[in-house]
């Protein structure tokens, strides 16, 4: 007979994390906006959506409970002119939008910025992120070689082979189109540019970085099986001076359902179909920590709520025209 | 010691696809991790940290073991299939690496094939949400995969020995080693073949064999409601098989050495450090035990390596032997020749 011997080290495992049913994000701004946006006509047309009847409709769990929904905004000051005399203070912005968006009737939960997933306390989430990329293979990718990447792109299929390359035989090539992997009759075909600037010193493109924004919002996130960005509250009337200074995530309102969901809905301004559209062909090539992803298919299957187990499945959107 | 559960729908084929069984298949190469010496814990972990999101896994008795997350590598291409048949598999290759002892490294590239749905490819997002696993598209039988996959790799299928290989390399070629190798080795490849079988009823027995070109390959039917704990018992059996030909591909060369001092000098770092590192079955689950227990009835392993132990005992003790009777002797004597 044996003795069950066990170590804990070997065991695989990841952390907990709280976990709402629907994570609302009501906006992605950039610090420069406030000055020329109206803020109550931004937040009266984001508000009807945002309502919580409306909502909890996706939550799909018969509405027998009080569903858990917290919302957020992100204020992108990644993309911005960096240290411009027009960039405005974490203290002159977060306090006229959370008041705003209370005159409109809808609370923020959380805030976040955007330049702390590449350079927040937790390391560079979008690093951690690239690392968990396994690109869509076309066919004939049987393990031989290594995968064909172009370094800083991802695309949904094959690309248009170089067009105008003399052949051996003389001749141009003729053009040939490009395809998506996984089409129907028709391809639409998409290459998306994750950073851009030499690999020392990238510069992330908006896509990549709403891609990190939606996984940590799925909260399926994790280096070497720990949380990471976790929710700070802040004293408004206390804010930093600078953007760095500010967590990454900071709770303004009192006791909000978690930061991360099950699912997402993102009410956004129409300008972002195309990022959302990218954000969508990167999601699909994140594997993801498959202990996260698979404790909150678990954690939902619980409540009685049927999860999808493609991250991008778990999406939501609402695109509002200007 | 086998880890809990794996997550997700591993081998449950989606709807209205044939109910057939999956099959398991895999490629471990075992090679000698290109350092000076055992490496400790910290760099073991340094080296093998080839995905952030999960940690690196070890465990520490009988023997240290270090295990790397799984690395996952998209494929699209033909699956083996013995007659030729075109069968086309999509999905994702995992490969995790590990080291024995600080010193033996191994990478394990495998998938598990099972029945895919008929109609157009999917979303990439739902071949990525079961890492490991390949869905076969259209008709293909168990059998003809297995022979397949037995047999000569043509171009364009499937080739999980390159993917394990390049990853391997990833691992030698880490910062902290510094490619200084102690001993001459060789880079072993065991295939590995596990079909489904049921909890209740004891499956046929394994079967292992070693190939003309030095393939190894393992034959087992088990059941695969815990792929992580038959891998581990494939690379236990590699690791093994590793050291049984490093050893005995060291002694059947002694012959060849010059002098008795030289014939110490090349088994002194095997001895050093590869002797210790025999532990079979030391990191295999206890519902898989019994396959150890077969492979002991036959081939033999801790048979032949006992018989190669003992052979390096016999040398050294005929060193220390010589060495004493030499020390023995008054200064200015000659000792008569022909002795020891």
């Amino acid at each position: 007979m044996s003795a069950i011997y066990e170590e804990s080290a070997v065991l695989e495992s990841t952390s907990e994390v709280p976990l709402a049913h629907v994570s609302v994000e009501l906006g992605h701004l950039y610090p420069e906006d406030l000055l020329s946006t109206d803020l109550d006509r931004f937040f009266a047309r984001v508000a009807p959506w945002a309502r919580r009847e409306r909502v909890a409709a996706l939550v799909e769990d018969g509405g027998e409970r009080r569903p858990r929904i917290s919302t957020c905004l992100l204020v992108d000051d990644y993309s911005g002119p960096a240290a411009s005399s027009r960039r405005r203070t974490p203290a002159a912005v977060i306090g006229p939008l959370v008041d705003a968006a209370s005159r409109a009737g809808v609370t923020i939960d959380y805030l976040a910025r955007e330049s702390g997933l590449v350079d927040g306390t937790d390391g560079s989430l979008a690093e951690l992120v690239e690392a968990q990329l396994v690109a869509d293979p076309p066919f004939g990718a049987d393990g031989s070689r290594p995968p064909v990447t172009e370094t800083g792109w991802l695309t949904n299929g094959q690309r248009s082979p170089a067009s105008g390359v003399r052949q051996a035989m003389g001749g141009r090539s003729r053009w040939s189109p490009p395809a998506e992997n996984a089409r129907h009759l028709h391809s639409i075909f998409l290459d998306v540019e994750l950073w851009s600037g030499s690999a020392e010193k990238r510069v992330w493109s908006c896509s990549y970085l709403a891609a990190v924004w939606q996984l940590a919002r799925l909260g399926v996130l994790r280096r070497r099986g720990a949380r990471v960005l976790e929710a700070r509250p802040v004293d408004l009337a206390d804010l930093p001076g600078d953007w760095a200074e500010l967590p990454t995530v900071v709770q303004v309102s009192r006791n909000p359902a978690p930061f991360s969901a099950y699912r997402t809905l993102s009410v956004l301004d129409s300008r972002f179909l195309p990022v959302e559209n990218a954000v969508r062909t990167i999601l699909s090539q994140v594997s993801p920590d498959p202990w996260a992803a698979a404790q909150t298919v678990r954690r939902a299957a619980a409540e009685g709520i049927g999860l999808p187990a493609e991250l991008p499945e778990r999406l939501s959107y609402v695109l509002l025209g200007p | 010691m086998s880890p809990s559960a794996p997550p997700g729908p591993a081998d449950s084929p989606r709807a209205g696809a044939a109910q057939e069984s999956p099959i398991l298949l895999g490629d471990v190469c075992t090679a000698l991790l290109r350092h000076s010496r055992a490496v400790g814990e910290p760099i073991a972990e340094e080296i093998l940290d080839l995905a952030p999101a999960l940690p690196v896994r070890s465990i520490a008795r009988p023997l240290r073991r270090t295990m790397s997350p799984d690395v996952v590598e998209g494929i699209h291409c033909r699956l083996p299939s013995g007659s030729g048949r075109r069968v086309e598999g999509i999905g994702t290759v995992a490969s995790r690496a590990t080291l024995t002892g600080g010193r033996i490294a191994q990478v394990a590239s495998r998938v598990l094939v099972v029945a895919g749905a008929q109609g157009p490819r999917q979303g990439w997002s739902s071949y990525l949400a079961s890492p490991g696993r390949v869905e076969r598209i259209g008709r293909g039988r168990s059998d003809d995969l297995v022979a397949g996959f037995l047999g000569p790799r043509p171009s364009g299928v499937l080739d999980l020995d390159a993917v394990a290989g390049r990853l391997l390399d990833r691992v030698q070629a880490a910062g902290p080693l510094d490619g200084a190798v102690p001993l001459r080795t060789i880079r072993t490849r065991l295939r590995f073949v596990v079909s489904a079988g049921s909890q209740q009823l004891p499956g046929p027995p394994p079967r292992f064999s070693v190939n003309e070109n030095g393939v190894r390959t393992l034959l087992l039917t088990t059941p695969l409601d815990d792929p992580d704990s038959v891998v581990a018992l494939c690379e236990d059996v590699a690791v093994h098989d590793w050291l049984l030909t490093t050893l005995q591909r060291l002694v059947d060369g002694l012959d060849e050495a010059p002098s008795r001092v030289d014939r110490i000098q090349r088994l002194a770092p095997a001895i050093e450090q590869l002797l210790h590192l025999w532990m079979p079955g030391a990191h295999t689950g206890i519902t898989l035990a019994w396959v150890w227990a077969a492979l002991e009835g036959r081939p033999g392993f801790s048979r032949q390596w006992s018989s190669i132990v003992a052979r390096i005992r016999n040398e050294l003790d005929l060193s220390v032997l010589r060495a004493l009777s030499r020390s023995d002797l008054p200064a200015g004597v000659h000792r008569p020749a022909g002795e020891l």
